[in-house]
């Protein structure tokens, strides 16, 4: 099998198709499953996870929820070509 | 996925965001895995300087807001997933705005350093289909399945295609997830 791929707007469509097929392979793993990779967890990541959790309930617990653009514009670098 | 976590009527944005909010408290550590693999599986496609962390919360963001409304019926986790697959598409159509200001300067007669938003999306998402085959290297039915994935091919077509047994495929698939999961704890694939 060829891993050869143009670079075009084709190469868009296959990720989102690939990122939707494999987020339902994560959907619909069964628990036991993921429990595996629970029971393997190591000190660094039991902080990770705990982490997530801190991540879900600070949000759930603050009485203002962030926007998008509070959010996500600050890591956001702006990222210029010269081809024109 | 826990049953809890599914909804059946219809409600407003308060109370949208307020069941999110109790369903978020309720999720058990696998969940929260799959949650965290989820954020990490669809910040593959986003523009340069957004983390996975900025997806996942920005995401639970809007949950809990009550601006995208959790669908009856449908798992929150799935829910989630789909709100970060729309950020990202809102994330590259910001940059594809930001872009077109800088040409109407140009037309403007200005000196003008040019984005080239959509070439950048293109090599953005070659990079990241590039990253995903990673994490499968070694296992040429997986990576085979990811092809077929990648094409928008049923199970059935990509078993046709590849000569594979029904046995062969599904156990494919278990690494494939199990590899997912794995990431989703580890981080990012070499």
């Amino acid at each position: 099998m060829s891993r050869k791929r143009r670079l075009d707007a084709t190469s868009q469509d296959r990720l989102a198709l690939l990122l939707d097929a494999l987020a339902t392979e994560i959907l619909e793993g069964r628990d036991h499953e993921v429990a595996v990779n629970l029971w393997d967890l190591d000190a660094a990541g039991r902080n990770a996870l705990e982490a997530v959790r801190h991540l879900v309930t600070s949000l759930s617990d603050s009485p203002d929820t962030p926007e998008v653009s509070k959010v996500v514009a600050p890591g956001q670098g702006v990222h210029l070509t010269r081809n024109c | 996925m826990m049953e809890a976590s599914k909804r059946e009527k219809p409600v407003g944005a308060a109370d949208s965001g307020t069941l999110v909010s109790s369903a978020l408290a309720a999720l058990s550590e696998a969940d929260l895995l799959r949650l965290q693999a989820l954020a990490r599986l669809r910040a593959r496609g986003l523009p340069p300087g957004v983390s996975w962390t900025d997806l996942l919360h920005e995401a639970i963001a809007r949950a809990l807001d009550g601006s995208r409304r959790w669908p009856p019926g449908v798992p929150l986790l799935a829910f989630l997933s789909g709100v970060m697959r729309s950020i990202c598409d809102e994330l590259w159509r910001k940059r594809g705005r930001e872009a077109d200001l800088l040409v109407l300067e140009e037309e403007a007669g200005r000196e003008v350093v040019c984005p080239a938003p959509n070439q950048e999306r293109i090599l953005a998402a070659v990079q990241a289909i590039a990253a995903v085959q990673r994490l499968f290297r070694g296992d040429e039915i997986a990576l085979r399945i990811m092809d077929g994935l990648a094409n928008g091919l049923s199970a059935e077509e990509i078993r046709t295609n590849n000569n594979l047994s029904a046995i062969e495929y599904d156990s494919a698939r278990r690494r494939m997830r199990r590899a997912l999961i794995r990431i989703g704890l580890i981080g990012s694939a070499p």
